[in-house]
């Protein structure tokens, strides 16, 4: 097919705004998934995507349509909408040269619609805004529409307005991608470039390659290599997604689809990388992405010691399909044998602690997510640490350095008291504010980022009644009055709960912490001692009183199954536990610093 | 030939209490005719396939209410049993009974039928508890049974008791106890209240209108009772039974059955058996109950498992002494005794469960008993934190 038949797009919007949706209809108007096979969202196949409604990976498929004669060929990136995988949209940019812009016209432009636009502008795609959701009546299409116009420099009544729910003018978005937005460019005949941009992992086949070729083309007889690391990987499979995967004989100039090249770790293959022929290797890579880098940590262990082993092995698989997670063995007095994982964000994380459990079946306990500090010790030295265990003493230190970000949130004006009171209460700063609309308002902040993993968003949808959006990046290292938060239990320090808080609040954390705790943690056999500390000093402390009571009552007629059952059941609440010293804690204690309530 | 115990449930009430959740109803009155016919006809064709194996020591009607059924019905049940099974003549035949059932023609029923053991379901002295449980009897009636029975010949009768509801307190628990005992029983039963999700005792709880019973409280019951019952001359068998120490074993023989895990049939719905290493349940509903059983006549021979049978489970050797060791510990005198379970599984307790039992004494909930009866039994601790002991014993 020629170049100027083909069209590389992607569906970008903040979260729900409907681009998965979206993305069913043109499956379904091209005929590639028919009226029977249609599930909503149906690109979003994992699990935990379907349960949650919300897209994780950016998936890429392959749909052929007809217009005025001449058949086209679209390929379609899906992406995901949470703040936490931006980095998913910027890589699938890269391989298009146009994205339809969605825009939710009862929500209004929010923040990951200006984020993911950014991104979008900054790899100069054209953009094709889209109005969602009409169908709605609480949606206020003008109003939206001008906004959008002003956003964009262009008529607010050249904006398509459709419902990607029953198709309403949808047809109209396909019209528009094929007319306004540029077929690739490229030729066939100069030596292989194909940029990896996303991967998944298959136990068959192999590290699987999402490529946009940009130059040349690949077929089964090509004898590839990975630019970056001169790794060789031949093809087992070379395809496009059909929604599935569907082997094709070859991949030119211009197309996106997959190589499968039976590698077996993502370190071979990097998302980012350019693939060649080494045949007839080119000359320069294409330019690749900035790794994302994980902001939040926290040590993952198994609640059995004796699943060691399958933990590892699960991780590992976890990340052959998400290479922005990060994991390193670690050790707790408390916990044992587990790993450090860093992870993206706090949603990133809470989906892998999901996989674990049900795509793995681990029983697994997370500690409290913290950020990377630096360290700034008397002799000049400098570490990083993502774990407050890893703290060196205070007497060595010169300076603690935590993680600030900018942060951008989207509210309509009539919360800005509470968003400016919440800010300021998480030692926030305020920078800037800018009116995008007559009645919404961006604010501007600076924010330690640890502020911002301790049920920040939560918060701030609660006192906006989920009006609000915010986006965030890293800004730079700031030096601040930080101690370490310990918790004893029985009157020894576990280390797993221990945090690093700022000094100003570690006093009232240190009371609200064993409050919590003192409710998480169940009665045992003896009393419970719960104590926290900072700078060597105890600031709070309660007691779990023994359990004096534990019986079940009476058998009747000797039905002993029944028992048997309840005993088990009880039995297997408290393997589910972690023991620290002789002391059971439930999974829950170990995340309870989020989970602070104000009183 | 073995022993074994005959359970017989029946499923009806007058009235459901607030706190019930047991297999009973209190709208399927019209049935218990029918029920009573067809349980007959279950126990002579089930004898067909039992009654070479056993001999019967106990009979225990169970409920739901007995009591609340016509007299002949039980009197027609007990002969059936008698008439198929080799029942023994000594047999200790015990019947559930409310208070209010016990008028002057039924217990002469009932005595005449072979009942000599009395279940009564006082549960409190203090009329506010018993109205707050929705039980249908006043305490007065409670007095008026026992008179009732013993006009009746029958001097043999326990009372159950419950302690830890909503806004009871020490002082009315001790007055509840003391007026048991002034009815001069010859055993005593104290349950701590259970609250059963989906009860309308629970919903009440859910909603504020019941305070949630204190269970440190409830503990101080408990032990209080235990004190207070040895001083006067009852000794506490099973964490919830008492019994008074004379000449005469005034255990009940038929709970022991099950606390020691051994053989009993059980018969009507939702009826439970054990038998060797085979333990079913009969289908829960009256109505399906009645009309499988409608379908054979007394005479059919029908094979085992029976086909009114919901449930039917070969255990494990592993299971089996799991179950054994849950239920043995319940008696808090003679605990699991080590000769017996070497006996039934070939090896002593003390080697399958040598770690169990070395850290449940270490956390003072368990004990050795030395001597000839080498057993494992609570300790006076362990008697309110049974499961804590008993989930160890039991398989993962
Ligand atoms: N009424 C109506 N609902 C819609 C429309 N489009 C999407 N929705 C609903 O909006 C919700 C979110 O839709 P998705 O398509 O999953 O949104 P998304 O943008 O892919 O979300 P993320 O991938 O999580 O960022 C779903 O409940 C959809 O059914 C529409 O046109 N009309
Ligand atoms: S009498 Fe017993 S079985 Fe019947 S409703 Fe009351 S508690 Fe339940
Ligand atoms: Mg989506």
């Amino acid at each position: 097919m020629q170049l100027t038949q083909k069209r590389n797009f992607c569906i970008i919007a903040h979260v729900d705004h409907g681009k998965s949706t979206l993305a069913d209809r043109l499956l379904q108007m091209t005929g590639l998934i028919s009226e029977r096979d249609m599930v909503n969202q149906v690109l979003d196949n994992m699990d935990l995507e379907r349960e949650k409604g919300v897209t994780i990976k950016a998936s890429a498929v392959r749909m052929e349509y007809q217009k005025d004669g001449s058949i086209y060929e679209l390929n379609l990136i899906d992406t995901p909408g949470h703040v936490d995988f931006s980095y998913e949209v910027s890589r699938s940019l890269i391989a298009c040269e146009g994205a339809v812009l969605v825009v939710d016209a009862t929500q209004g432009i929010e923040a990951q619609t200006l984020a993911n636009l950014y991104l979008a502008l900054e790899s100069d795609l054209v953009i094709i805004p889209v109005l969602n959701k009409i169908d709605l009546p609480s949606a206020h299409a003008d109003e939206v529409a001008e906004d959008v116009g002003n956003l964009l420099g262009c008529d607010p009544d050249s904006i398509i307005r459709i419902s990607a729910k029953t198709g309403i003018n949808v047809q109209q978005v396909l019209d528009a991608i094929i007319e306004r937005i540029p077929p690739p460019s490229g030729n066939e005949e100069d030596p292989l470039k194909a940029l990896i941009f996303d991967s998944h992992y298959d136990s068959y086949k192999g590290v699987i390659a999402y490529v946009r070729i940009f130059s040349g083309k690949a077929d089964m007889k090509g004898k590839f290599l990975l630019m970056s690391n001169k790794v060789n990987a031949d093809p087992i499979e070379i395809g496009v997604f059909a929604p599935n995967m569907k082997p094709i004989d070859v991949l030119s100039a211009g197309d996106v689809g997959y190589i499968a090249t039976g590698l077996k770790t993502v370190k071979e293959c990097r998302v980012g990388d350019t693939l060649t022929d080494r045949n007839n290797p080119a000359e320069y890579s294409l330019p690749g992405y900035k790794h994302p880098k994980p902001m939040v940590f926290a040590g993952v262990y198994p609640v059995e010691g004796e699943d060691y082993d399958d933990l590892k092995d699960a991780l590992a698989k976890l990340q052959l399909n998400d290479a922005s997670f990060v994991y390193t063995p670690e050790t707790s007095q408390a916990l044992n044998f587990g790993f450090r994982c860093g992870f993206l964000g706090l949603f990133h994380m809470e989906i892998f602690q999901e996989r674990l459990e049900r795509e793995y079946d681990l029983d697994i306990v997370l500690t409290a997510p913290t950020v990377e500090y630096r360290v700034v010790l008397h002799n000049g030295e400098e570490i990083l640490i993502d774990s407050p265990a890893l703290l060196p003493d205070e007497s060595t230190i010169e300076e603690i350095q935590e993680p600030w970000m900018n942060l951008a949130i989207f509210t309509p004006t009539e919360f800005y008291g509470a968003v400016m009171e919440l800010v300021k209460r998480r030692l926030g700063i305020f920078i800037t504010q800018e009116y995008p609309s007559p009645n919404r308002v961006q604010l501007n902040f600076e924010l330690p980022l640890s502020e911002m993993i301790i049920d920040f968003f939560d918060e701030l949808k609660s006192k906006t009644r989920g009006y609000a959006s915010m986006d965030y990046s890293f800004k730079e290292y700031r030096a601040s009055n930080l101690v370490k938060l310990e918790v004893l239990i029985g009157g020894e320090p576990v280390d797993a709960l221990a945090s690093i808080v700022h000094k100003d609040s570690a006093y009232h954390l240190g009371q609200r912490l064993v409050t919590k705790l003192k409710e998480l943690i169940p009665r045992q056999l003896f009393d419970v001692a719960i104590q926290a500390s900072a700078d060597g000093r105890i600031i709070s402390r309660a007691n779990v009183k023994a359990v004096r009571k534990d019986v079940l009552a009476k058998c009747y007629g000797g039905d002993i199954t029944r028992k048997k059952k309840l005993l088990e059941k009880q039995k297997k609440g408290k393997k589910r536990m972690k023991m620290v010293g002789n002391v059971e804690i439930p999974q829950e204690a170990f995340m309870a610093i989020l989970k602070l309530e104000d009183e | 030939m073995k022993e074994a115990g005959v359970y017989i449930h029946i499923p009806f009430c007058k009235s459901r209490c607030q706190y019930c959740d047991f297999n009973t109803s209190a709208r399927l009155e019209t049935f218990i005719p029918n029920y009573c016919l067809n349980l007959v006809k279950e126990i002579q064709i089930s004898s067909r396939i039992f009654q070479k194996e056993c001999s019967i020591g106990s009979i225990y009607f169970g409920g739901g209410t007995p009591s609340y059924l016509p007299a002949n019905c039980i009197q027609a049940v007990i002969q059936a049993i008698q008439d198929s099974f080799n029942v023994s003549s000594q047999a200790e035949i015990s019947m559930e009974a409310n208070p209010a059932d016990i008028i002057p023609s039924k217990a002469a029923i009932w005595h005449a039928a072979g009942i000599n053991r009395l279940s009564i379901g006082m549960q409190s002295a203090q009329n506010v508890e018993l109205k707050m449980l929705g039980r249908r009897h006043r305490f007065k009636e409670v007095v008026q049974a026992v008179n009732i029975l013993r006009t009746a010949g029958i001097e043999n009768y326990n009372l159950d008791l419950m302690f830890g509801l909503p806004h009871q307190n020490m002082q009315s628990w001790q007055g509840s106890v003391t007026k048991a005992l002034d009815l001069a029983p010859t055993h005593l039963s104290f349950y701590a209240l259970t609250v059963e999700e989906g009860t309308p005792l629970a919903a009440e709880i859910q909603t504020n209108i019941l305070p949630t019973p204190d269970e440190d409280l409830a503990a101080e019951m408990y032990e209080w009772a235990m004190d207070f019952l040895a001083e006067q001359g009852f000794e506490q068998y099973e964490i919830s039974n008492w019994a008074k120490k004379d000449e005469v074993d005034y255990r009940c023989q038929h709970n022991i059955l099950y606390w020691r895990n051994r053989d009993y049939l059980g018969f009507g719905a939702a009826a439970h058996s054990h038998v060797g290493d085979q333990r079913w349940e009969n289908g829960t509903r009256v109505p399906e109950y009645i009309q499988m059983l409608s379908r054979f006549s007394e005479n059919k021979k029908v094979n085992f498992p029976l086909p009114w049978f919901e449930t039917c489970t070969k255990l494990t050797s592993a299971e089996d002494m799991g179950e054994t060791a849950m239920m043995g510990l319940r008696l808090v005198e003679e605990g699991l005794r080590d000769d017996l379970f070497q006996e039934r599984f070939g090896k002593s307790l003390f080697e399958v469960y040598k770690e169990q039992i070395n850290e449940l004494v270490r956390l003072g909930l368990l004990e050795v008993v030395e001597g000839e009866a080498h057993a494992i039994r609570l300790t006076k601790r362990g008697r309110l934190l049974g499961n804590q002991v008993f989930m160890r014993f039991l398989m993962d």
